[in-house]
């Protein structure tokens, strides 16, 4: 086996397949470079109807009840401790079409502010239901970036248990 | 090692086929394809991003090469060595505990479970026979003797 002639060949085979990758994306990339892509690829920012807040402003949508926030982990994690009044709505199952997100079938005004939350740090929940309640026509829903763990740790109201209908 | 040129015909075609047919689904969305990986929580979302948008035109191109017998040894190499990646990435994630969407197929992709395993598992048995053996398939391509 030639290694130095497999190297080249390996190198030339990434340059065929580069070329068309960087070209047939150049929007893409110059989106990326901007930054849009910073806090998610499929919800970037400027997408309509979707924010990413700290937990200043999730403290303070929650003290004025002027949102209603959504807990996108398993309904296990969900019973050992959420924001208090929070939705349980896990993630697995709206993505398995187990519960249906629709404004009608979860009884919700489909321009009423929605906070969806998970685990917090680099969990991807929160940010997956969002593409679907999105799509199932919800137009003003906040993605709480630091999640449960930050809520947590920062000493907010915390209920405890799972006694939703 | 096989010398039996039919057979690895078949083994070209049938992971070439594969890897095309997955590249042009996740060329159709690269930024769906790049958050999948990003959910393996392996690598940062910029990382994800530019994975994300060369990955599936490199299988798409080492896909081609391999059916059409050019670089097919080197070709087959880089196959092999993404199946080793992705078998080791759904492997952890499993042990991690973390339910995520191989996104091998774009949207049609399936959950990371023993079953895509296996099957990665399969055609990495394939592309390493293709590269570590002598013979030459039925390539496209006729050499010049």
């Amino acid at each position: 086996m030639n290694w130095r002639r497999t190297g080249k060949e390996a190198a030339a085979i990434l340059l065929v397949a580069s070329v068309p990758a960087l070209l047939s994306n150049l929007d893409l990339i110059r989106r990326q470079l901007k930054g849009e892509f910073a806090q998610s690829l499929i919800l970037p920012a400027g997408t309509p109807g979707v924010a990413f807040i700290g937990l200043a402003e999730a403290g303070d949508l929650f003290q004025r009840g002027a949102a209603l926030f959504v807990d996108s982990r398993p309904r296990d994690e969900y019973g050992a401790g959420h924001v208090p009044g929070a939705l349980s709505l896990p993630l697995r199952d709206a993505d398995e079409n187990t519960v249906a997100v629709t404004p009608e079938a979860l009884r919700i005004p489909a321009d009423r502010p929605l906070v969806v939350y998970c685990g917090g740090g680099d969990c991807q929940m929160s940010i997956l239901l969002t593409r679907l309640l999105r799509e199932a026509g919800f137009g003003d829903i906040r993605i709480f970036e630091g999640g449960w763990a930050e809520w947590q740790n920062e000493g907010f109201p915390v209920e405890v248990g799972v006694d939703q209908e | 090692m096989t010398k039996n040129r039919a057979v690895l015909s078949a083994f070209c075609l049938v992971v070439g086929g594969v890897f095309i047919w997955a590249a042009a689904l996740k060329i159709r969305d690269p930024l769906g394809f790049a958050q999948n990986i990003a959910n393996y929580r392996v690598v940062g979302t910029a990382l994800a991003f530019w994975i994300g948008l060369i990955l599936p035109w490199l299988e798409l191109a080492a896909g081609v090469f391999l059916i059409a017998g050019v670089w097919r040894r080197t070709s087959a190499l880089l196959l092999s060595l993404m199946l080793a990646g992705f078998i080791v990435l759904i492997a952890v994630t499993m042990l991690r505990g973390i339910d995520v969407d191989c996104g091998c197929f774009g949207s049609l992709s399936r959950k990371a479970d023993l079953g895509l395993l296996l099957q990665d598992a399969a055609l990495l048995f394939m592309s390493g026979a293709i590269f570590a053996s002598k013979a030459e398939p039925l390539g496209l391509i006729r050499k010049r003797r």
